[in-house]
């Protein structure tokens, strides 16, 4: 799953959540670099990428956001494939957006089981006064589904480091797993280049 | 893609993690500072303790932002200003280093330590911008084109066997090879045997590899070879890859005309992102004549930037004071994608989306270049799936082709360059100065990239015209704008102002802007020329 290069380990991300709920924000505020303002006007919040350094080791995080919105509810599987990671993002003063966040778990987990770490995030939590999503229901649930859940703020820098660390960790961990058991996870998985190399070449194709 | 200040090909940060691991790791247990100078600034420097002494250092125990070297004497102290280092204390002279950015760092007890990438060392002179092998940066960046992948390989004398071996081996396949539809993953497997055997031998008998001590030179090579086999047997590959998938291509296209006319709006796209994208249009529109998998992937991957800088351009134009602009999600990028795709008439987008799925081997699937391909993959299903054909009710105004608003915007890039560049204050410049409520940095950077903008679109109109004038394939989408058009758009003067912000021009002002078209700065009329 996740592609090591020389110097470390690459993880794909992606990011879900509803369009009013902050992701954005909450991805951009992670990313942004405050020595470089070129790196801000050349930022596309689609797709974006961070470099960390967790125990000497390097990690590589592509950080994709997905598409949300209901009519490209079937779109979803071709943003998730080979994700290590999800950040799930909801409003806390809007429980819709906590529902979707529920659905979107099981689609995850119906589509890449537990190879995936998920993070569950409360975003707006500057705006406590107005919560509908109470902070026992969403860690109960996050915690029955083997998520992590984060109080976050973009607009207060609060909560979002934390965030990525602990799922940077969390996808570290099972890449050592993983490479503990490679060879069976291998046929597992759509490998096509592992599964293909071994076979003998045709000489000459069918002629 | 490797960007220069990318840690992995750092030579002290990979002695840090070698040579000096203990040490980098006692620094990481105390959370030191740890600075390090960029890549281009340390040819010729020699790595050791002392270097290592000047660039560890640790937090003052007294002031805020000073912090000491951790040679014995504790001899050196920097200041961290902002975006700035300031050498003093035990320097042989003061000085003052920026700042590039700053890596997020956490030792084994996930603590965090700070990782600053500074211009140059706090110490020592610098001697020029060189790779690890005496090989620029520019050279360690992978070659887009077809053609200047064929030179790359064969500027290496010692690769020469190797370049004829390819050939050889690219004929054979030309000749010989006979496709049987629906083994096109047998086609595929073939292939990339070939570019991988002769990126072996490439990479065996090349004399720079060796002493490359990061994977770059190795990464443009592979990309290289692929680009030389792909290139060279795409006629014969796209042929099989279109005939099999021709069913989707028919429905596509099918589905694209039922787009034709359709506003982001109706698409369901956020009114403040909907503006025309002609740069993007145009980019997409070359798709079809490009011959190598890289390339083409570049092309899908600039598509979506010029997307995003359009709509950065437009949101910024209309920006109220004391806002800040909002960014594009792939909600909104989405649904103006299937706008340009439509636009752009892409006839053959499963039949690429398919290429680029199953003969590309060279570049990962999880960074930009795999979103975009995810993201075509992702507006593709969309088009397939949605039935536009009851949008089209509230719309009676049917484009066929690029509309005006669209060229009217894209000459207005090419106006506002010109006039940008030619210094002296244009009646359009003028109009864009008043117009523009953004700071004066925001403005350098549109112009930086209109004349980007402008440029690709001359390259990329260059270049559709060449590739329609040898092959059948692509259409151009100014197709529709030669006969009456141009007839009625006789020489005259440009326009005088092409306001910046309004996209909707009257029909009077077509005489104009059409005129414009037979002397604007594009030399050469839109269309075919018959």
């Amino acid at each position: 799953m996740a592609a090591s290069s020389a110097g470390g380990k690459n993880f794909k991300v992606v990011l879900l959540g509803e369009g009013c709920v902050g992701k954005t924000s909450l991805v951009l505020r992670y990313v942004e670099n405050k020595f470089n303002d070129k790196h801000i006007t050349t930022l596309q919040a689609s797709f974006l990428n961070k470099k960390l350094n967790i125990g000497g080791k390097r990690v590589n995080l592509d950080i994709w956001d997905t598409a949300g919105q209901e009519r490209f509810h079937a779109l979803g599987p071709i943003y998730y494939r080979d994700s290590n990671g999800a950040i799930l993002v909801y409003d806390i003063t809007d429980e819709d957006s906590f529902t979707k966040v529920k659905s979107w778990v099981k689609e995850l987990k119906k589509m890449l089981g537990n190879d995936i770490s998920l993070c569950i995030a409360g975003n707006k939590i500057d705006l406590e006064k107005q919560r509908n999503v109470s902070v026992a229901d969403a860690e109960a649930y996050a915690a029955s589904v083997g998520a992590k859940h984060f109080h976050t703020s973009a607009k207060l820098n609060k909560g979002i480091e934390e965030m990525f660390l602990d799922l940077s960790k969390r996808m570290l961990e099972s890449t050592f797993l993983d490479d503990g058991a490679s060879s069976s996870r291998a046929s597992k998985h759509k490998s096509v280049t592992i599964v293909e190399d071994a076979e003998e070449p045709k000489s000459g194709g069918c002629c | 893609m490797a960007d220069h200040e990318d840690l992995e090909f750092n030579p002290f940060y990979k002695t840090l993690q070698s040579t000096y691991w203990s040490r980098f790791e006692d620094a990481q247990a105390k959370r030191y500072l740890v600075c390090i100078p960029q890549t281009a600034s340390l040819v010729g420097v020699n790595i050791d303790n002392n270097f290592l002494d000047t660039h560890l250092l640790k937090p003052s125990p007294m002031l805020q932002d000073h912090y000491i070297s951790t040679d014995k004497n504790g001899s050196k102290t920097i200041i961290v200003d902002e975006a700035f280092i300031l050498t003093t204390e035990g320097f042989s002279q003061p000085g003052r280093i920026r700042i590039l950015s700053e890596e997020l760092g956490y030792n084994k007890d996930y603590k965090p330590f700070k990782m600053l990438i500074i211009e140059k060392p706090l110490e020592g002179a610098v001697k020029g911008r060189r790779g690890s092998a005496g090989l620029s940066d520019e050279f360690l960046t992978p070659r887009t084109r077809f053609l200047e992948n064929k030179q790359f390989l064969g500027m290496f004398p010692e690769n020469r066997h190797t370049v004829k071996c390819l050939e050889e081996s690219i004929h054979q396949f030309n000749q010989n090879y006979m496709i049987v539809q629906g083994y096109l993953k047998d086609i595929a497997k073939k292939l990339r045997r070939i570019c991988e055997e002769h990126k072996q031998m490439f990479a065996e008998a090349n004399h720079y590899i060796k002493l490359q001590s990061d994977g770059r030179l190795e990464e443009v090579l592979s990309v290289a070879v692929e680009s030389y086999v792909m290139g060279s047997v795409h006629a014969k590959v796209f042929k099989a890859i279109s005939a099999e998938k021709n069913p989707d291509d028919a429905l596509i296209s099918d589905k694209l005309q039922q787009l034709q006319g359709i506003t982001g709006e109706q698409l369901g796209v956020a009114e403040e992102f909907c503006c025309p994208l002609p740069a993007a249009v145009v980019e997409l529109a070359r798709l079809d004549g490009i011959n190598t998998p890289h390339e083409k992937l570049t092309c899908l991957h600039s598509t979506l930037d010029n997307i995003t800088e359009e709509v950065n351009i437009h949101l910024r134009e209309n920006l109220a004071p004391g806002h800040s602009p909002q960014c594009l999600t792939s909600d909104d990028l989405l649904p103006l994608l299937v706008l340009v795709i439509s636009q752009a008439k892409c006839r053959h987008l499963a039949s690429n989306l398919y290429y680029l799925e199953n003969f590309h081997w060279v570049s990962s699937k999880h960074d930009n270049l795999g979103y975009s391909l995810v993201t075509f993959t992702a507006a593709m299903e969309y088009i397939k799936n949605t039935d536009f054909s009851h949008m089209k009710t509230n719309n009676n105004k049917i484009k066929k082709e690029m509309s005006i608003e669209e060229l009217m915007a894209a000459s207005k890039f090419a106006y506002g360059t010109v006039s940008t560049t030619s210094g002296d204050s244009t009646p359009t410049q003028r109009i864009f100065d008043q117009s523009s409520s953004v700071a004066p940095s925001s403005v350098e950077q549109q112009s930086t990239y209109q004349m980007k903008s402008l440029q690709m679109q001359l390259d990329n109109i260059s270049r559709m015209m060449e590739s329609s004038s040898i092959s059948s394939g692509p259409t151009s989408i100014f197709g529709g704008f030669d006969g009456g058009s141009r007839e009625a758009g006789a020489k005259g003067p440009p326009p005088d102002v092409i306001p910046a912000s309004e996209h909707r021009p009257n029909r009077a002002q077509l005489g104009g802007f059409l005129a414009a078209l037979q002397s604007d700065v594009l030399d050469c009329s839109y269309g075919k020329q018959d």
